[in-house]
């Protein structure tokens, strides 16, 4: 397990990505459904930040997604802008059942494009999809805000794991794309790789 | 460090003698240059940096490295990054274990600290040595600043001071957000604020409500609610959606101008959080809470644990556990300890390493989190019999024979703890469930007494805007609070509610003061956990003036009477100073007429209550009873 060097090119590339959302739409669900298959439908809030990690292989190139999952939580949200910082991809949450969870969105999306690199990949999740009767946000409605914003689109659920590996692997694929296209640099200086050589290890990290 | 000011002045003066040969201008003398680390804060985590400082009578000053070895030409000037300018009223805290230098200047108007750490421990004291040399010469304080002399409590809680940026957040005069924390859950009228009547709604309606708390509602339908009650819906309604009040809740206690938990207390919790054996840490934990924390702060805290305890206590219908509460409320609860102000076991000295500091908030929220999941499991643990155990601790019998000193009996001492356990048994019987908060948040509410001394505070902060000064009327409002406390109950044994009240009904409103503070201690009496608190608030008063500035004699040792005298005079002076104040007494009137009426409604209710407690007191303590009546009333008498 080594974190690659700069300008090194490892057999292991490291993405950094971020979940963000409002609390409670499921990210830390949806996170432990891809890294370890499974769903608790009583995770208690995260705080501050917690992290894993998987490797996927993406076009026969193995890629470690490293993720942090930030809090919800509104109250955290000064500390969380600092884990945007030198990320690849951004998972954004919200879960179709709620609302309110869709309409902070561009707020979130915001908070991310302050921090972020301006190559940051990001992934519009309506979560909670198996609940789709309870649902207050149309398909529709998270595809067109998608659009306009030059986002992904995916409804999930990390309940099913509907969705899931595609949403992350999706994800991974873009950057890949990114880089071979010259858009993304990763051993640029604040590249998800770069900033967290340490905690790297593939458990969890800040728990 | 947001309140460095010019330092300019200094500078040039540093300038024009060539960088720090031998000076001579009056003002300009370097008492000592060097390094020295300041502190670099941001969220969960601090570094020091070091800086190159210079110290003359008139101000410390500090560069990016020292000025002397550097080529002064023209435009590449070392140019100072900040400083303090100094007066006579300033004074040096050290703490040796961690090389710290805390210079503090009491003055009302901006309170500043300015902490410092020192490379070594002898250098640590040259600097202090220094600086206390330069403070002696510095300029008169009164010449440089206002008239104002009032001393802050801790240094811990400078901080506060000194992040002002909720001043410029708060509305005017809002009724909900930015209110003082004796405010927070009462209204100036006693009648339960914004705050409160929004943690009894989500007791009632939020229970059943599944991730209240923790799902967050629309941002724009909380901000309209909030002004809907500005405007006069100060009513919730049981068909309100839940979050939106949470996310009000959370709002208001986001608001406050300062932490519902002071930075001292909240070290004192992380210290107590961190030992290992449980009991031990339920055990410090709790006299954490009723050792360092104000009164005001104590009793907000525990209304808000309250609220998430019985949140937490109907986990299969919301589904919110008790940690996942803790976890939602943490960091608006523990604040200090989020910002990285608490003193934390590992300070980081490395410059702006992120992952170190990311490390280190998420060890604060980690902390916050597990310090309120404690405090709520341990909730009746922690707050049922903390009364019991303070009440025969030794500081609290120091305050007693402090207290009772005016009364001129020595045997009182004892007593007054056998009086306690009396009292104590009473209350058990009271809250048994959780009677004790019923109250709190019930009859007191009605109490005219603390809505007197709040009003004060709260006048005192909005005629002026003494941001600094605020946390010390606070401090002097428990005082008083506290003693008559104190004072109430050495004589409950043999109160006569009415008697009281007709005795101390002056309708002079510039002695307001005493009607209410009688009528507080009547209702607050019923509150077991109050006494202690408000003595140990007043002990840190008491060492601090002791400390700074001595300049408050009667602060010190005088009886209760005295000492409301010595606060009223203070009081009438700032009535005098402004129209607005005037105004606001107007409104006290009206409040304390409007109370009076409800006052006697209330007394008789508790005229019930006092019979009881005076029959299981009599029947356990006769003859003390007796003997303590005898010395007090006459003092009461003559107010």
């Amino acid at each position: 397990m080594k974190t690659p060097g700069r300008g090194e090119v490892s057999w292991v590339q490291v993405f950094k990505c971020i979940t963000i959302g409002d609390a409670g739409v499921g990210k830390s669900c949806l996170l432990l459904q891809f890294t370890e298959q499974r769903f608790r439908s009583e995770l208690d809030p995260t705080i501050g930040c917690d992290c894993s990690s998987r490797i996927v292989d993406i076009c026969g190139k193995p890629t470690k997604l490293q993720i942090w999952d930030t809090a919800g939580q509104e109250l955290y949200s000064s500390i969380n802008k600092s884990y945007y910082r030198g990320a690849e991809v951004a998972i954004l949450v919200y879960d179709i059942t709620r609302r309110e969870t869709f309409d902070h969105v561009a707020r979130w999306l915001k908070a991310a494009m302050e921090v972020a690199p301006a190559s940051l990949t990001t992934i519009l999740i309506g979560n909670k999809c198996d609940m789709s009767d309870r649902r207050t946000v149309s398909y529709e409605e998270g595809e067109s805000f998608a659009k306009t914003h030059g986002l992904f689109f995916m409804e999930s659920s990390a309940k099913t794991s509907h969705n899931v590996e595609e949403a992350f692997t999706m994800a991974a694929r873009t950057v890949w794309e990114k880089i071979e296209h010259g858009a993304l640099d990763p051993t640029a200086k604040y590249a998800g790789l770069d900033f967290v050589p340490n905690v790297s290890r593939g458990g969890r990290c800040c728990s | 460090m947001s309140s460095a000011p010019v330092a300019g002045a200094a500078f040039e003066r540093y300038q024009q003698r060539g960088g720090g040969g031998a000076a001579a201008a009056n003002g300009s003398t370097v008492f000592k240059s060097g390094p020295l680390f300041i502190s670099s804060k941001g969220i969960g985590w601090k570094s020091w940096k070091k800086r190159w400082f210079i110290l003359t009578r008139t101000s410390l000053v500090f560069f990016k490295s020292d000025p002397n070895t550097l080529p002064q030409r023209g435009i590449e000037v070392n140019v100072t990054l900040g400083g303090i300018d100094l007066n006579n009223s300033g004074s040096v805290v050290v703490r040796e274990d961690k090389k710290l230098l805390t210079v503090l200047f009491p003055d009302g108007r901006d309170g500043r600290a300015f902490t410092l750490k020192a490379e070594t421990s002898e250098d640590l004291f040259e600097w202090k040595t220094a600086l206390e040399e330069a403070l002696a010469q510095a300029p008169n304080a009164a010449l440089v600043m206002g008239h104002n002399g009032i001393f802050r409590n801790e240094t811990a809680d400078t901080y506060e001071g000194a992040v002002p940026n909720w001043r410029e957040k708060r509305p005017i005069k809002s009724l909900v957000t930015g209110r003082p924390i004796l405010l927070a859950l009462e209204d100036i009228d006693g009648s339960p604020s914004f705050l409160e009547k929004a943690l009894r709604f989500l007791e009632k309606h939020g229970i059943k409500v599944e991730g209240i708390l923790r799902q967050a509602a629309d941002v724009e339908e909380v901000d309209r609610r909030l002004q809907e009650y500005e405007q006069g819906r100060t009513e919730f309604s049981a068909d309100e959606d839940a979050h939106i009040v949470g996310d009000c809740v959370k709002h208001v206690l986001r608001e406050l101008p300062s932490s519902p938990v002071p930075a001292s207390c909240c070290t004192a919790l992380l210290e107590a959080f961190r030992l290992e054996a449980k009991d031990a840490k339920i055990n410090a934990m709790r006299s954490a809470i009723s050792e360092t924390f104000p009164e005001p702060n104590r009793r907000l805290l525990q209304r808000i644990l309250k609220m998430m305890h019985t949140i937490a206590s109907h986990t299969s219908e919301n589904r919110m556990t008790a940690s996942a509460v803790a976890a939602c409320m943490a960091p608006l609860l523990l604040r200090p300890l989020l910002a990285g102000e608490c003193e934390m076991d590992e300070v980081f000295d490395m410059d702006g390493d992120d992952s170190a500091q990311l490390l280190a908030a998420a060890n604060a929220a980690n902390s916050a989190q597990g310090i309120i999941a404690t405090l709520l499991e341990e909730y009746e643990g922690i707050f049922h019999d903390e009364h019991l155990r303070c009440s025969l601790s030794p500081e609290s019998q120091i305050e007693d024979s402090g207290t009772e000193a005016s009364t001129d009996d020595g045997n009182l001492n004892a007593k007054g703890n056998g009086f306690h356990d009396a009292e104590n048994d009473v209350d058990q019987e009271m809250d048994d469930d959780n009677g004790a908060e019923r109250i709190l948040s019930g009859k007191l509410s009605e109490s005219s007494g603390y809505a007197g001394s709040d009003l004060y505070d709260y006048k005192a902060v909005n005629a002026d805007e003494a941001d600094a000064e605020r946390p010390v009327e606070v401090l002097e409002g428990n005082v008083d609070l506290g003693k008559v406390q104190n004072s109430r109950s050495v004589e409950n044994g043999s109160a006569n509610v009415d008697t009281l009240l007709s005795e101390n009904n002056p309708s002079n409103p510039a002695s307001g003061h005493e009607t209410p503070l009688s009528m507080g201690e009547i209702l607050s009496s019923f509150d077991p956990g109050i006494s202690v608190p408000t003595q140990n608030s007043e002990y840190s008063v008491e060492r601090q003036s002791n400390k700074i500035n001595g300049s408050h004699p009667h602060v010190k040792r005088s009886n209760f009477w005295g000492r409301n005298n010595a606060r009223k005079s203070q009081h009438s002076e700032s009535v005098d100073s402004s129209g607005e104040e005037e105004l606001a007494i107007q409104r006290l009137e009206i409040a304390k007429n409007d109370l009076q009426n409800r006052i006697a409604k209330e007394a008789r209710g508790n005229a019930i209550l006092q019979a009881s407690l005076e029959r299981r007191k009599q029947a356990q303590k006769p003859q003390q009873a007796c003997q303590q009546r005898t010395p007090l009333w006459p003092s009461m008498s003559q107010s």
